[in-house]
């Protein structure tokens, strides 16, 4: 009997020992292989798609297992993008893909992610129409009757179907520095279809300068407006809060993995008209 | 009138009915009975003068040999109640394992109150008295158990004196989530919910950074009174567990030192009389030395702690003891050196406390009255040790006072207390909506509780606690009832028991349990919900005596409201919300103890569940709802088996632990996602990290395991003992996970084997 205890109890411990190197995969079972996101701009003359291999290090610069195409599903050719690898002034990377092949207006396209092992993301879009540019008028009246020059000034976009984006980047001699502001919220949708924006952009920069009660005097030297515009499937991305968008399905339209990619139009012009409302303004807040 | 007024009414009630409980024995003797008589007093051991917490008194009636005998266990002041209706001869024996069994006859009837002195020699044991409180790991009785210092020893330790936090970790009831951060998790409490007393002082981190050791070595401990859940009335103010330490007083009568050193730590102590037979002192410094000797270990330990004790003792055998007790401890380390972003930070904490505390008999009353004076601090930091990027710290002063007496049958106990917590706390913005500030919290109140004997080998504790705040939160009335029944009376093998309790937590540690690697805790009123956290616990089990083993299985369940835990989040960032938890513990612990000679061996399991519930939409998407998981120290499984052999000055320990994966978030995968307003250009913008997970702590680590032994010898060199230990930690070498950090995937393990040598010398012992 006591041959046969000291036999358990060494079978006992060896049962243990065998497994010192505990296995361990932190990943959970999963076909998703990629994200992708960035959208096909018909005013670009070079495309750019990033892709995020799951599964590896966020930020390292191992390259991406993939092979990415873009094809035009109405004329059925396809291209394949070319990987290339961004820095970031953090130190961390990421891939991109990117394709000089111009984007045609309302067109639809496929982008596939295409994995060694079989697991594919794709996304299908399709791509907005060309827009006439937008109406912008200063509001500036110089022979007006008005004791001060009028400030307001307004945008009209006529032909859009969905506002993405638009910004108007004010570049300012009084503070030195550059300020950009989003109006999308502020845009009107009036019965004719067309986007209408009524604003005062030296309110609004000096707002934005923290001088609302009219304390700071901002000179301006110019400003560039920058128009974001696509089709009815674009999310309306601003009313999710930024933990909402980190929850990989709450907007998404990446079969096979997560992420978005759609088409846009980006406009960008220069509104040099601005800074003579802008002189007008100022020299009203210095008298 | 407002509620608060007729809860004050009818605690005020219950002031008066106790102290009419108190009196009206005492002045309302029938004439021709036998009045009721105190027989009380204090046991000592009879060379060094210090208490002997746990000793077996009995008083057995002459006139009637077969009368069943008064009797109970002294406390952990040595301190033992007897109330009855006594008349004549009696003999009180005094037993304690390793002493000569005190005997002594009285004469009873004719005073109300017998005051004693016993002092017990070291020697044999006799077995007259049936001896209940010796303790042991089995000896459990609804959560509670008491820790002598030799079952301390028991446990292999790289040091030559055992340690308390090595000990709880052999406990089915304990978890630790690793062998390093000072954390200990009872009964899915966590650490912060563990109210942990030093002779009455709170203690907020007594654990140190290296998980085998805490603030209370087994050279230091004279008693510990564990509750891991159902604890009595006059502990409040925490969910989970009580962990009552008193610490040793010196020798009254010799000086004594000792010496010693370790790969991880070396220590210096002293002790002895400054007036003889009435004022002692003790002293204890420690430091760690595993960050110089780790390198030659083949391990980068950048981990350093340390504390400093000190104890004065006032001791008068007939009417009581005065001492003033101070602990000071430190920690700082890295708990992942190897880490190259903020889970390298550095963490820091220290405690400093400091008890008055007074135990007294007075001469003409039959009570026994106890106060004490604590003032408490609690510092916590990461980053440089100048400039903190977070930083909390906690104050607590509480001043309390106790009554206890005995009636035939009954003991009668009641206190009063003021608590006044002062937080300060600059969190750097971890958790949103607590950057910076400080907070006064003054609470005070009281509580009553009775040990009743109705017979039929049946004890119940009915007890009730009542506490009031000076500020915006509720008064808080708790009720808490324990019991114990041997249905084939005190003498038989079988004992049930239970309890039953509601409790409530003002002030509370939070962590961000999200990171394993993150030890940090910040001292907040309690952040979350409308009111304090609360807990109810609910516990039965059975202790069975089999020939020479000793059984006991306990099952517990608990539920938790408003406890503060972090979002989920799929975003990897720092900063986190707190939102409001609640949750439920479900349990079983088994132990099975069996002791004979020279041999003793302990098997411990445990199984156990716990579950959170939060308010927060799934991070796969989908509508807002209740979300369950469990947390991560919910381990499902735990096994301990330990084995020891002493005699004379050789001893040899074993321990083997086994435990089931913790939970972990296990993700499918991560990226960076790219927000598109405003539109970016992808080419410029990195977007904001994130994991993909479809819920927190969905997977399990691997299960740990780890087997260490240690053997020691005590050799005559000079005119002092020298012990030699040797010994080794994880004896199979087996590469047991600690945590994993997703985002750089990359593994943390636990210790890996590691031998030592350690020496001890001692003078005058």
């Amino acid at each position: 009997m006591p041959i046969r205890r000291s036999f358990l109890l060494a079978a006992f411990v060896a049962w243990f020992c065998v497994g010192c190197e505990a296995s361990f995969d932190p990943f959970e079972e999963s076909d998703v292989t990629f994200s992708l996101f960035g959208y096909l701009d018909v005013a670009a003359d070079t495309q750019y798609v990033r892709v995020n291999e799951l599964q590896r290090t966020v930020g390292s610069d191992a390259p991406v297992a993939a092979t990415v195409t873009l094809e035009d599903l109405e004329r059925g050719t396809t291209v394949t993008l070319q990987d290339t690898l961004l820095r970031f002034g953090n130190g961390v990377s990421a891939y991109a893909f990117w394709t000089a092949q111009p984007v045609a207006p309302s067109t639809p396209y496929r982008i596939l992610a295409d994995s060694p092992d079989g697991n594919d993301a794709s996304v299908t879009l399709r791509t907005p129409a060309l827009i006439p540019n937008p109406m912008l008028e200063t509001g500036l009246s110089p022979f007006s009757s008005a004791e001060f020059p009028p400030t307001s000034q307004s945008m009209t976009i006529t032909d859009a179907v969905k506002l993405v984006d638009l910004r108007i980047t004010y570049r300012l001699t009084e503070p030195t520095r550059t300020l950009t502001l989003s109006y999308l919220d502020r845009v009107q949708l009036t019965p004719d279809g067309t986007f209408s924006l009524a604003f005062s952009s030296y309110n609004d920069v000096q707002r934005a300068l923290g001088g609302g009660d009219g304390t700071a005097c901002p000179g301006l030297s110019s400003a560039r407006v920058f128009l974001g515009v696509s089709t009815e499937e674009w999310p309306d991305f601003p009313l999710f809060t930024t933990e909402e968008l980190a929850i990989p399905t709450t907007v998404t339209n990446v079969e096979g993995g997560f992420g978005y990619v759609g088409g846009v139009l980006i406009m960008e012009y220069e509104w040099t008209a601005l800074s003579g409302a802008f002189f007008f303004n100022q020299q009203s807040c210095l008298g | 009138m407002n509620g608060r007024g007729s809860l004050w009414k009818i605690f005020g009630l219950l002031v008066v009915l106790f102290a009419l409980g108190l009196a009206a024995p005492v002045s309302a003797q029938p004439t021709r009975t036998p009045i009721t008589t105190t027989v009380r007093g204090f046991v000592t051991d009879a060379e060094s003068g210090q208490a002997l917490p746990g000793a077996t008194v009995g008083l057995f009636s002459l006139a009637a040999p077969d009368a069943t005998p008064a009797q109970t266990v002294t406390d952990n002041d040595g301190i033992f109640l007897l109330g009855g209706r006594f008349s004549g001869r009696y003999t009180l024996q005094v037993s304690y394992v390793g002493y000569e069994t005190a005997i002594d006859t009285l004469l009873l009837g004719s005073r109300d109150v017998v005051t004693l002195a016993v002092q017990l020699a070291p020697g044999q044991t006799l077995g007259e008295v049936q001896v209940e409180a010796e303790g042991g790991a089995a000896q459990v009785e609804a959560g509670r158990q008491s820790i002598r210092p030799q079952d301390l020893a028991r446990i292999p330790t790289p040091d030559l004196s055992g340690d308390l936090a090595s000990y709880l970790q052999a406990l089915p009831s304990v978890v630790a989530v690793g062998d390093r951060g000072g954390g200990l998790y009872v009964r899915g409490g966590t650490p912060p919910q563990n109210l942990v007393l030093m002779d009455g002082a709170v203690v907020f981190q007594p654990f140190h950074i290296v998980g085998f050791f805490s603030a209370f070595p087994e050279d230091l401990v004279a008693n510990t009174e564990f509750y891991a859940g159902g604890f009595g009335a006059r502990y409040t103010g925490r969910l989970s567990s009580v962990l009552d330490v008193t610490m040793r007083d010196g020798n009254l009568n010799r000086v004594a030192a000792a010496g010693s050193v370790s790969p991880f730590l070396a220590s210096v102590q002293a002790e002895g009389p400054l007036v003889p037979g009435r004022v002692s002192v003790i002293g204890s410094a420690r430091a760690s030395l595993i960050e110089q000797v780790g390198p030659a270990l083949g391990q980068d330990l950048p981990l350093r702690f340390g504390d400093v004790f000190a104890k004065v003792t006032r001791a008068d055998p007939q009417s009581g003891r005065c001492s003033l007790s101070g602990l000071y401890t430190f920690d700082e380390g890295a708990i992942d050196p190897q880490a190259t972003d903020v889970r390298r930070d550095v963490f820091r904490w220290s405690n400093a406390a400091m008890s008055g505390r007074c135990v007294l008999l007075p001469r003409s009353v039959p009570f026994e009255f106890e106060t004490q004076l604590g003032l408490s601090n609690v510092r916590n930091s990461v980053g440089d040790p100048d400039r903190p990027q977070r930083s909390s710290s906690a104050t607590v002063v509480n001043a309390e006072a106790h009554l206890a007496r005995v009636q035939p049958r009954l003991r009668l106990g009641g206190g009063l207390f003021t608590r006044l917590d002062f937080l300060n706390y600059e969190l750097g913005g971890q958790f949103v909506g607590f950057r910076a500030n400080e907070e006064l919290l003054l609470a005070s109140g009281g509580y009553i509780e009775a040990i009743w004997d109705p017979g039929y080998g049946l004890e119940l504790h009915p007890g009730l606690s009542v506490t009031t705040y000076y500020g915006d939160y509720a008064f808080s009335l708790e009720p808490r009832f324990r019991f114990a029944w041997q249905p084939w009376g005190t003498d038989g093998p079988t004992q049930l028991n239970g309890a039953i309790g509601l409790y409530r937590q003002t002030v509370n540690g939070v962590s961000d349990e999200r990171d394993a690697g993150s030890v940090f805790l910040a001292w907040l009123p309690n952040p979350v919900g409308d009111g304090q956290a609360e807990a109810l616990h609910a516990m039965v089990g059975v202790q069975q005596k089999i020939g020479p083993f000793t059984l006991a299985v306990e099952g517990y369940a608990k539920r938790l409201d408003d406890l503060a835990v972090p979002i989920w989040s799929a975003i990897a960032r720092f900063t986190t919300e707190l939102t409001p938890a609640d949750g439920s513990v479900y349990g079983l612990d088994a132990r099975l103890e069996w002791q004979r000679g020279p041999f003793y061996t302990f098997v411990g399991y445990g199984l156990s569940q716990t579950e959170y519930t939060i308010f927060q939409a799934p991070l796969t998407g989908g509508p807002e709802g209740f979300q369950t998981y469990n947390p991560p120290h919910d381990r499902r499984h735990q096994l301990n088996a330990l084995a020891s052999f002493e005699l004379s000055d050789f001893e040899a320990s074993v321990r083997w632990q086994y435990g089931s994966g913790l939970p972990f978030t296990r993700p499918f995968g991560f990226d960076s996602f790219v927000p598109f307003f405003p539109l970016p250009d992808v080419t410029e913008t990195f977007g904001i990290p994130r994991v993909l997970y479809r819920e927190p702590f969905n997977g399990r680590l691997p299960a740990y395991h780890r087997l260490d032994v240690s053997v020691s010898r005590t050799f005559e060199v000079g005119p002092g003992d020298l012990s030699v230990q040797v010994g080794a930690i994880n004896v199979y070498d087996r590469a047991n996970l600690f945590y994993f950090d997703i985002f750089t995937v990359r593994r943390v393990d636990q210790l890996p084997l590691l031998p030592f040598l350690g020496l001890k010398y001692e003078l005058g012992a």
